[in-house]
């Protein structure tokens, strides 16, 4: 789980041109939006993309997103119980 | 230049080929593929959304942000700040990513860049101009055009217009773009109808 939690990060980096941010900076359970790493409606739309490119999931639910993209976590483990499906 | 008595365009700034100019000036020069990271950091700024725009509002964002360098309109109403600009190649690049990325998943975020005017947009938030806004299209730079839009814009009670020209195309980039405002504070400090034309000569390319 640490592997691709760490491996999540570097790639959300990337994906949403967070230059300012460093993957290693960015915590766990650290909110993803508001308060956290401030991201926007159009970087949710970028995580849908990422997990479709990078994992093949496409979220099932729309109402899921703010639980599945909570934060890096969050993202891991629905990954994780997804793909064992 | 004076356009009536307290109409003047008091400044102005130009980027090409990795070089900042204010008012003459060489404010940062650095010919480098990282420029606009670069001279973005030599600004000091905090402002992270700056990463992820495309390089058109990149263009614009950096240009203004150098042009209103110790210039303080907070006090200004911000539905009586405007802004106009032209340029060439409209949003082309952002568009052709965004079309590439269609072959496997379209991507949101240059889905987002692919209209010209986004660029204005992106300098209205960070600069508080709720005013009057217009992105033209056209082959090279009508700045008579222009200038007789601002003046109306700005005899109809606006106090402060950014405008110019910013244009980012396959084969390069360029950017001029000017302060005229309507204020008698101005000191009578102001660029003259032909200095304006030089200006304009010397920065507004077409890629």
């Amino acid at each position: 789980m640490q592997e691709l939690i760490n491996t999540l990060k570097v790639q959300i980096v990337e994906q949403l041109n967070i230059e300012h941010v460093k993957a290693e900076d960015i915590g766990d359970e650290t909110p993803l939006f508001a308060e956290g790493l401030g991201l926007d409606s159009i970087d949710a739309l970028e995580l849908i993309v990422l997990l479709q490119q990078k994992y093949a999931i496409k979220l099932a639910d729309a109402s899921e997103g703010p639980k599945v993209f909570y934060s890096v976590k969050t993202i891991a483990e629905y990954i994780t119980a997804t793909q064992k499906k | 230049m004076v356009i009536s008595s307290n109409i003047a365009t008091v400044s102005y700034c130009a980027i090409n080929s990795g070089r900042v100019i204010v008012n003459g000036k060489t404010l940062f020069d650095n010919q480098s593929e990282v420029f606009f990271k670069s001279s973005y950091e030599a600004l000091e700024l905090n402002y992270p959304k700056f990463f992820k725009m495309d390089e058109l509002s990149k263009l614009c964002f950096l240009t203004t942000e150098y042009l209103m360098l110790n210039k303080d309109f907070s006090n200004t109403i911000p539905e009586e700040k405007v802004i106009v600009v032209h340029n060439r190649n409209s949003s082309i690049i952002s568009d052709r990513k965004f079309s590439k990325s269609c072959e496997d998943v379209p991507s949101p975020s240059h889905f987002v860049y692919t209209l010209p005017n986004v660029m204005i947009g992106e300098v209205c938030i960070r600069n508080h101009i709720k005013g009057e806004n217009h992105c033209f299209i056209s082959e090279t730079y009508e700045h008579e055009f222009q200038f007789e839009l601002i003046k109306k814009l700005l005899l109809r009670g606006n106090k402060v217009c950014i405008h110019g020209w910013v244009d980012f195309g396959e084969h390069g980039y360029s950017s001029l773009l000017f302060l005229t405002t309507n204020d008698d504070k101005n000191n009578g400090s102001y660029f003259d109808h032909n200095k304006i034309n030089q200006i304009i000569e010397e920065y507004a390319r077409a890629y």
